[in-house]
């Protein structure tokens, strides 16, 4: 027997799942190879060592889970007061927007439509008077301060008499 | 109690019978998912979960396959679950290791401060050259062959567990024992 035949009925052979021949065969190749004795030994004892680990009976393991659930339970009633925070904050300021623009909606159909020739002329009446008192005309300005001193002359006369 | 009693019980949510039915379950699920993960703490941990999702799903359990079965079932799932969720936090824990310069090999750091005999030493680490040989595998490889050579389940119970055919369980074991060969003969051709 070859050493990679016997690699290949490793697990086989740990097992117990080979006939006696083949048993036999690889018994006779463990005897004679020194390197496949060690692969086969470390081999089965690692899968001894694994097959054997075993966790033994947990006396407070129910306690442990019982407490496991109690801190879920816990735990779960802020967890949905947050989450209905989440969902209520929001909500709740889309009704305030929508009942907002609602309004404004109905609110903006109450007004009638204005004359619009009237308005366009009473603004631009409303424009030209604006444009005359921001920008006086030099002329003007002139003959009201003649005017002024005129008026100012006319007090001081009626002053010294 | 007999299963279906405990079914019946957990569905009235019954404290006396989830009790019994923990006590009576409670060495299978923590063995079962020890298998998978190989650490008692994780273990305890897993099988609590467990326990919460037969506890929270038991109304929606039709009774189709056996008791036991449902539980093999969920406890593989949340065994899996753990491993994934643990292999994407090592991808971050090698990124720190690399970024410190050390070397982090579970086998050659193993039980450094620990006063432990040459010979349990030796042993603790065959058994996780076995361990990290096992992880290899593809999931569903590592599946079929846990439940059949750890849990000595028959190939008929692995394939409702997993929820494939009988043929499928027996090509998954054929294969994931030959990949499990080569790799071992590999590490101790090396020991």
């Amino acid at each position: 027997m070859k050493c990679s035949e016997l690699h290949k009925q490793l697990f086989s052979y740990l097992e117990g799942e080979l006939s006696e021949n083949d048993v036999r065969c690889i018994d006779n190749h463990l005897e004679e190879c020194a390197s496949c004795r060690s692969v086969y030994n470390n081999t089965r004892e690692a899968w001894d060592a694994l097959r054997e680990e075993e966790i033994s009976y947990q006396p407070f393991f129910y306690t442990r889970l019982k407490q496991r659930m109690e801190n879920r339970k816990n735990r779960t009633a802020p967890n949905l007061a947050r989450i209905g925070r989440a969902i209520l904050q929001p909500a709740i300021y889309f009704v305030i927007l929508g009942l907002g623009i609602y309004i404004g909606v109905h609110l903006g159909q109450g007004f009638e439509p204005q004359d619009e020739t009237v308005s366009t002329t009473e603004q631009i009446n409303y424009i030209e008077d604006y444009a005359k008192s921001q920008y006086l005309n030099g002329m003007e300005l002139e003959w009201v301060e003649q005017e002024m001193l005129t008026e100012h002359q006319t007090e001081n006369t009626e002053n010294n008499e | 109690m007999t299963d279906q009693e405990i079914i019946q019980g957990l569905k009235n949510r019954d404290e006396k019978t989830f009790r019994e039915f923990v006590d009576k379950y409670q060495h299978m699920v923590i063995n079962v998912s020890n298998n998978f993960v190989h650490n008692k703490e994780d273990a305890m941990d897993i099988a609590q979960e467990v326990f919460i999702k037969v506890y929270d799903s038991v109304k929606s359990f039709r009774e189709q396959s056996r008791l036991s079965t449902w539980l093999y079932k969920i406890a593989v799932n949340k065994s899996l679950n753990y491993i994934r969720a643990k292999k994407r936090r090592n991808i971050f824990t090698s990124l720190d290791l690399i970024f410190e310069n050390k070397n982090h090999n579970p086998v050659e750091n193993m039980a450094d401060d620990q006063e432990i005999s040459q010979e349990k030493m030796e042993s603790e680490e065959r058994k996780n050259l076995l361990i990290k040989a096992i992880d290899e595998l593809p999931e569903k490889q590592k599946t079929a062959l846990t439940l059949n050579k750890f849990e000595d389940l028959p190939y008929k119970e692995i394939a409702t567990i997993m929820d494939i055919s009988v043929t499928e369980t027996g090509v998954l074991i054929n294969r994931a024992k030959n990949k499990l060969q080569k790799k071992l003969v590999e590490y101790f051709k090396k020991y």
